[in-house]
């Protein structure tokens, strides 16, 4: 089972950072509480059916933030092993950039006006075309192997980005979709309704639920394909399965909240630093771990008031940096391996 | 294990089944708060006799104003005087805080608009360049000595464009950028057709053979277009960030001296002030609803773009705004966030709500679209404004929109808000 003696006091730390961020969360904002709490006590002795700021906007963008995290690291975690490279994330299949595809034709076509729905459908229908035309295109009559299945992601990734920025320069003209679409894909939790829970709450359980099945396999497949087989593993199978539950995953963040970069790269890495690469113990404090720092991202965002940056883009940054140091930290253990060996 | 028991298949449509059945059930069901139904643009004035003096006063048509702002002088001047006799007429019904257009400044306009209308080019050319400025400066720094005047020009942005569609004839600009055929509402098909050629690179060999004298630039313009236009031979006259009304003014008098056309740059700046003027004036006319007990109205302006904001006084939008509040007493929300620096503040919905503004003005380039929006989204619902059938929306591309235009902007403002809180609208 992934707790253990060693993990404790940092599922005790994540926990602590989750209760603490949704108490802030649910207790904090424009409205004073006394008038919050009254408002949902009166909607639930039915007395006021109105808008609630806690029932209708905090608890909805407290669930989408702890969605969109725990779907990002685990998505990140599932990717780095099967593909045994530190470097994979959720971009690195084109997946994420065929929802951001989708989501700048909804946006051309002013669809998002007429149908409240169509920018998370675009989402999630844009990264579950990606990964099967991913699928389809690496695939071979031996089954799909790992070193085609990135190729061929990052190939399509290449031509979605340049699909995307030709739509960019065409449109440069007309500033009012261009201002719309960086808005999005800066990735928010403002605003976040019940009808973003919705659409991303079934993507993240069967997506979570999936990687928490097959976390055991994971770590057979990280043996390599023929180890696995003769272990009893349907390789293909298995890895089929768990690509669909990281495209349901980063189908659902980015239907929530838009484009969080960086964060299904760094996240695992640093849990993988506290549990080793069993998967067992890494799933579950991945998913505890990405709720609780993208929820503490956000409430700094607004402890601070900083509004320059948007969780997309400080995810991004704080990613980015964290990584520079990993990769120094590690940089420096190999010289100093090196150093001792001779 | 669990998964084996499962044929493949079966498991795949068990998922998608889960999925989409919630999907179904959380999206198919009618809503447990479903907005009422809200005609937005349609309200139903309180019906009180208007005062005498409305009856006298010129109607202010939206469209003549924008026709007049195109660089139809004729219709400038009239205007002008029509708005010159209503604020006099206004004065003499003793209302309080009318303002019009200087006596040096009306006197100026109507004599600069009778020599554009009676004499014939040739007077008009010397006449020009009796009153042109010897030499003008970009924002560059750059100066320009106007010793022969230019005939043909080359407006590398909107801006410039729109000036230059404003003040010359349209055959004696080579190119406009592309986009600006597509905003028919201010620049029609009849004028935009008769500038054969677009800004792209691949017309850069037609636009140097064209032979333009002046290219107007922006410090965002790319710097290897620059470069050509350099190489090429052709002068850059620079006009960086355009955020105030008086910058707007100068941005206009300089290139109407840069394009020998000092006379028409000098008549529509004072249009543009009379304009304003007069739409206070209108603004002060038409008086304001809400007996004294209902106090100052609170009215919010906000911007969509996937989401919306609040603009700050760093924008024109916000100076309008400011412009507003001063001569008139609305009220208008800021965010007690803004800082300086901020051009627009971010508005959830729970500040929205919090806020609750008495009027709501949204600036959108979609508004039918973004109405049916707005009805489905049930925090509106909560709002004062929608409850009285005060939410209200403008086009944004007008607004923040750093050209002469900027007067439509302050018009749909003024419309909105006399709609919003006069007894005598219309």
């Amino acid at each position: 089972m992934g707790l253990s003696r060693k993990n404790l006091p940092f599922y005790l730390l994540f926990g602590l950072i989750l209760l603490v961020g949704t108490c802030v969360t649910l207790t904090t904002g424009a409205t004073p509480w006394p008038e919050v709490w009254k408002g949902v006590l009166g909607h639930f002795s039915g007395d006021s059916m109105g808008w609630n700021p806690l029932l209708d906007e905090r608890l909805p963008r407290l669930i989408v933030l702890l969605c969109t995290g725990a779907s990002l690291a685990v998505s990140g975690a599932i990717l780095q092993s099967l593909f045994h490279n530190p470097l994979a994330s959720p971009s690195v299949l084109g997946i994420s950039c065929g929802g951001c595809l989708m989501v700048t034709m909804v946006f051309i076509l002013e669809w998002h006006f007429h149908y409240p729905y169509a920018v998370p459908l675009a989402a999630f229908a844009g990264c579950l075309l990606t990964l099967l035309l991913v699928y389809g295109l690496s695939y071979r009559k031996g089954g799909v192997q790992i070193a085609a299945l990135v190729l061929t992601g990052i190939a399509i990734s290449s031509v979605l980005l340049a699909i995307q920025g030709a739509i960019s320069y065409a449109l440069r003209d007309r500033w009012e979709i261009i201002q719309t679409i960086t808005e999005w894909e800066a990735g928010s939790a403002s605003d976040r309704s019940w009808k973003h829970v919705h659409m991303q709450l079934p993507l993240t359980i069967v997506g979570l639920a999936g990687s928490w099945i097959y976390c055991k396999e994971i770590n057979i497949l990280a043996l390599g394909d023929e180890e696995a087989t003769n272990l009893g593993v349907e390789v293909a199978k298995v890895r089929w399965r768990l690509f669909l539950c990281v495209a349901l995953l980063t189908g659902g963040a980015i239907a929530a909240m838009g484009i969080i970069a960086f964060f299904g790269l760094v996240l695992p890495h640093l849990i993988r630093k506290i549990t080793g690469p069993d998967n067992q113990r890494l799933i579950p404090l991945t998913i505890l771990a990405g709720s609780a720092t993208l929820l503490a991202l956000d409430l700094f965002l607004r402890t601070f008031g900083i509004r320059a940056l948007t969780i997309g883009n400080i995810s991004a940054i704080l990613g980015g940096i964290f990584f520079l140091l990993m990769l120094f930290g590690f940089r420096r253990e190999s010289g100093l391996m090196r150093a001792s060996s001779c | 294990m669990v998964h084996r028991t499962f044929s493949p298949f079966l498991l795949y449509i068990a998922t998608a089944m889960v999925i989409s059945g919630w999907w179904y059930v959380a999206f198919a069901q009618p809503m447990t708060n479903p907005a009422p139904p809200t005609p937005f643009t349609t309200r139903t004035p309180l019906h009180l006799p208007s005062p005498q003096y409305l009856s006298y006063l010129s109607p202010m048509a939206r469209s003549d104003i924008q026709k007049a702002l195109a660089g139809d002088v004729a219709l400038m001047t009239k205007l002008m005087t029509e708005w010159d006799v209503d604020a006099r007429i206004l004065e003499n019904y003793d209302l309080i805080g009318v303002r019009r257009l200087s006596r040096q400044g009306f006197i100026k306009a109507q004599m600069i608009g009778r020599q554009l209308e009676r004499n014939i080019e040739e007077e008009l050319v010397a006449l020009r360049r009796k009153f042109c400025e010897e030499e003008v400066c970009d924002d560059e720094g750059e100066r320009f000595v106007l010793d022969a005047p230019l005939r043909r020009y080359l407006p590398q942005t909107y801006i410039s464009a729109s000036f230059l569609l404003a003040l010359t004839e349209p055959e004696n600009i080579v190119a406009i950028p592309s986009g600006l055929r597509d905003q028919t509402e201010l620049y029609p098909p009849s004028l935009t057709n008769r500038i054969p050629l677009d800004i792209d690179r691949y017309n850069a060999e037609s636009i140097f053979q064209s032979k333009p004298e002046v290219a107007f630039v922006a410090h965002y313009s790319l710097p290897s277009t620059l470069q050509v236009l350099r190489s090429q031979g052709i002068p850059l006259f620079t006009l960086k960030s355009i955020n105030t009304l008086p910058e707007i003014h100068s941005a206009i008098t300089r290139v109407g001296h840069v394009i020998d056309r000092p006379l028409e740059a000098e008549l529509l700046t004072l249009f543009m002030e009379s304009a304003m003027l007069a739409i206070d004036n209108h603004v002060l006319a038409m008086g304001r609803t809400l007996s004294e007990e209902h106090g100052t109205p609170k009215v919010m302006f906000l911007n969509y773009h996937a989401q919306f904001s609040l603009p700050t006084p760093r924008t024109l939008t916000g100076q309008l705004l400011d412009r507003m509040t001063a001569h008139h007493q609305f009220a208008f929300v800021y965010s007690d966030q803004a800082s300086s620096d901020d051009w627009t503040i971010p508005m959830e919905q729970e500040k929205l709500v919090r806020h609750d503004p008495d009027c709501l003005v949204i600036a959108s380039s979609n508004s039918k679209a973004l109405q049916a929006q707005i009805r489905a989204t049930p925090s509106f619902s909560e709002l004062s404004a929608n409850k009285e059938e005060k939410i209200y929306f403008v086009d944004g591309n007008v607004f923040d929109s750093p050209t002469q235009y900027i007067v439509l902007a302050y018009y749909d403002l003024a419309k909105v808000l006399v709609d919003a809180t006069s007894p005598y609208a219309r």
